[in-house]
């Protein structure tokens, strides 16, 4: 299946957004410092300066959830843009093969990163020197719902388009629509459709992942 | 695939975008071991019926068969003895030569290091070097050496030769004829540079708005195709051309005409039955020829 | 030596009219290798199959044959057969010659003249530096 040699090729298609995520995973705690500093020389200082690493560490978790849409709308949709798709449409590689690796790939450094940021405000939960309470089980299926559909939305569009942004763009913009609309349903009265949100985002994300896999293996144009 | 059987056949073969139709009734062979040099304007087909060889465009109707198998529907097999070099090069930019190299090498069961590391030479490819900062010359022989290094049975090149000079041009043809014969034993390549078409091809296949108008060896054309200028007595009117014309055009009494399969009974055929001053028999040269089928069909479609 | 992809002759041919007039000129001797095809190939930038196809030519008219797997050779006699060629090419330029005199009206005696011209001066300066450039 020669799947080491195309998944080293998606890996390095993706290095460019893994460089770009890693800066922007960076910000909120240049930002933290900045605060720190601030604070440490301030009148009115406050006295646990750790809050906010806290609040920089529970900001990327937020990031990390859109991060997820650009991984998964680059996947396919990055390769046309470049051109690079035409040229690997007429090697003799299979399309099945080519879908799986970069699944592989956009799948496995969303999870390692979603990984990464969560570990760090985990650390401060444990420790029990944190301000915010954990996340009780609702947030997190919420959360992690929203991850899987950003995902497949964005996967499903980057088979279909030939813009990289474009599907990222989609795989934003429709689960927040999503919850958005449920969350207004569910302000006008019909308060359980708050708790359906979880489900069809995760119904979402399947699916898109699903559609967006099968169109990309029977369509002829690279 | 047995030694009989065609490398290429194509049968009524029908491509419609939109309203146009891109390749329409088309039918040609390539026998396994010749070179056809695939000639026509732009616009005539030559692209999309390339694409529908190698399976990247799915034909409407008719029947497309590469060394005996449907490009469509075996398609990574087909591009497994077959070797490609589009018009527009997409290689990765972020890809250096050597990491090309070793990327396509994994798929292709077929291929031979040491043919490749020959045609590195010969290109003088630097393997460290990134694709984006090549020159387009040297992604042009980066495509062609990837396309020809796994021995394939079938090269299939779409205008490899555009916007080159001629010294990279030379390099290409170098490259093109160092494996012709053995493997690949079958060349397709369309082109708009006629010295090239005479260097590498056996035969050449005219198409125009998507419809052969010949195919036949290049000696053939070049022996037997003549152009007759006939300067016609006062008042005289010109007969019909004789058969085989596929060009003519008069300018008072000047009439010149472009003939197939000339020979001595067309000249005499042609004075005869006109009133001539004189007639002259000029030779052409593939350029012309090429010329003078575009610009017949253009005058009177479809004879 | 280089064929000329954009003539009108086909470029076995030209190959042929080259190789032939080597052989005249005494450049390959009888019994010597003539260069194989493939190289020969390589060095015109042209397709193996157009040097088959003249060196098959040139052994239908006996300037060359081929010795199974050891190549292509002056044949016996080729010498002879590539100066009567030779002759014919000659004949054949002198006949562009006077046709082109013949239409513009010089006359035979006059195209007899620059003939001689031509033949004094050939003497004098071989090649292109005969030639007369345009007043």
């Amino acid at each position: 299946m020669h799947l080491k040699t195309l998944l080293w090729k998606d890996f390095r298609h993706q290095t460019g957004f893994l460089v770009g995520a890693i800066v922007v995973l960076l910000i909120p705690y240049v930002i933290a410092l900045g605060a720190y500093i601030a604070n440490y020389f301030s009148d009115q200082r406050v006295a646990e300066g750790l809050r906010f690493y806290e609040g920089a560490s529970i900001a990327d978790v937020m990031l990390a959830s859109l991060l997820v849409a650009f991984f998964a709308g680059n996947a396919i949709a990055g390769e046309r843009s470049d051109g690079s798709a035409e040229f690997f449409s007429y090697l003799p590689i299979s399309k099945r093969a080519s879908a799986l690796s970069k699944l592989i790939v956009s799948l496995g450094l969303v999870v390692i990163i979603l990984t990464f940021c969560i570990a760090v405000p985990f650390m401060f939960w444990t420790s029990g020197s944190a301000s915010a309470d954990r996340p009780n089980a609702s947030e997190a299926r919420v959360f992690l719902a929203t991850c899987a559909a950003m995902f497949g939305v964005a996967w499903c569009a980057s088979s279909f388009v030939r813009s990289a942004t474009y599907a990222a763009a989609t795989g934003l913009c429709v689960p927040i629509a999503l919850g958005v609309t449920l969350a207004l349903i569910s302000d006008a009265g019909f308060p359980s459709a708050g708790e359906l949100y979880w489900v069809l985002a995760s119904v979402l994300g399947v699916a898109g992942v699903i559609a967006g896999t099968t169109y990309y293996i029977q369509r002829v144009e690279p | 695939m047995n030694d009989n059987q065609n490398a290429i056949e194509i049968v009524d073969l029908w491509k419609r975008f939109g309203k146009t139709s891109a390749v329409g009734d088309l039918s040609m062979r390539v026998e396994p071991g010749r070179v056809v040099g695939f000639l026509g304007p732009n616009g005539a087909g030559k692209t999309t019926t390339i694409k529908m060889l190698v399976g990247l465009l799915r034909a409407d109707t008719g029947s497309v068969s590469v060394l005996g198998l449907d490009p469509f529907v075996d398609g990574l097999a087909v591009r497994q003895r077959t070797g490609y070099v589009p018009e527009k090069h997409a290689l990765p930019r972020w890809m250096r030569v050597s990491d090309a190299i070793s990327f396509c090498r994994t798929f292709y069961p077929t291929w031979d290091d040491k043919l490749c590391d020959d045609l590195v030479r010969l290109f003088a490819l630097d393997l460290g070097k990134k694709v984006r900062v090549l020159s387009k010359g040297t992604q042009v022989k980066l495509s062609l050496l990837l396309a020809l290094a796994h021995r394939p049975e079938l090269l299939v090149l779409d205008e490899p030769m555009a916007g080159l000079d001629p010294l990279v041009r030379e390099e290409l043809v170098d490259g093109i004829l160092q494996t012709v014969g053995n493997h690949p034993r079958t060349i397709l390549f369309s082109s708009h540079t006629f010295a090239d078409v005479q260097r590498l091809a056996d035969e050449v296949a005219i198409i125009h708005e998507g419809r052969l108008l010949t195919q036949c060896s290049v000696e053939q054309l070049l022996t037997r195709t003549k152009r007759l200028r006939a300067v016609l007595a006062d008042g005289a009117t010109p007969d019909a051309a004789p058969e085989g014309t596929i060009w003519q055009r008069r300018n008072r009494r000047e009439w010149l005409m472009t003939v197939r399969e000339f020979s001595q009974d067309t000249l005499e055929r042609v004075r005869n039955q006109n009133r001539l001053e004189n007639i002259e028999v000029i030779d052409l040269s593939l350029e012309d020829i090429f010329k003078d089928f575009i610009r017949g069909q253009r005058s009177t479609p479809c004879t | 030596m280089a064929v000329n992809p954009d003539s009108h002759i086909p470029l076995y041919e030209q190959i042929v009219d080259h190789v032939c007039g080597l052989i005249a000129a005494g450049v390959y001797r009888s019994g010597e290798a003539v260069p194989s095809v493939r190289a020969l190939a390589m060095e015109l930038h042209v397709n193996p199959n157009t040097i088959q196809r003249a060196y098959q030519e040139l052994e239908r008219n006996g300037f060359v044959h081929t010795r199974k797997g050891l190549g292509v050779f002056v044949a016996v006699g080729g010498i002879g057969s590539a100066i009567r060629q030779t002759e014919t090419t000659i004949f054949n330029r002198f006949v562009d010659g006077i046709d082109l005199g013949r239409k513009t009206k010089l006359g035979p005696a006059r195209i007899e003249t620059v003939f001689r011209r031509a033949m004094r001066a050939g003497k004098r300066s071989p090649g292109s530096g005969a030639k007369e450039t345009r007043k």
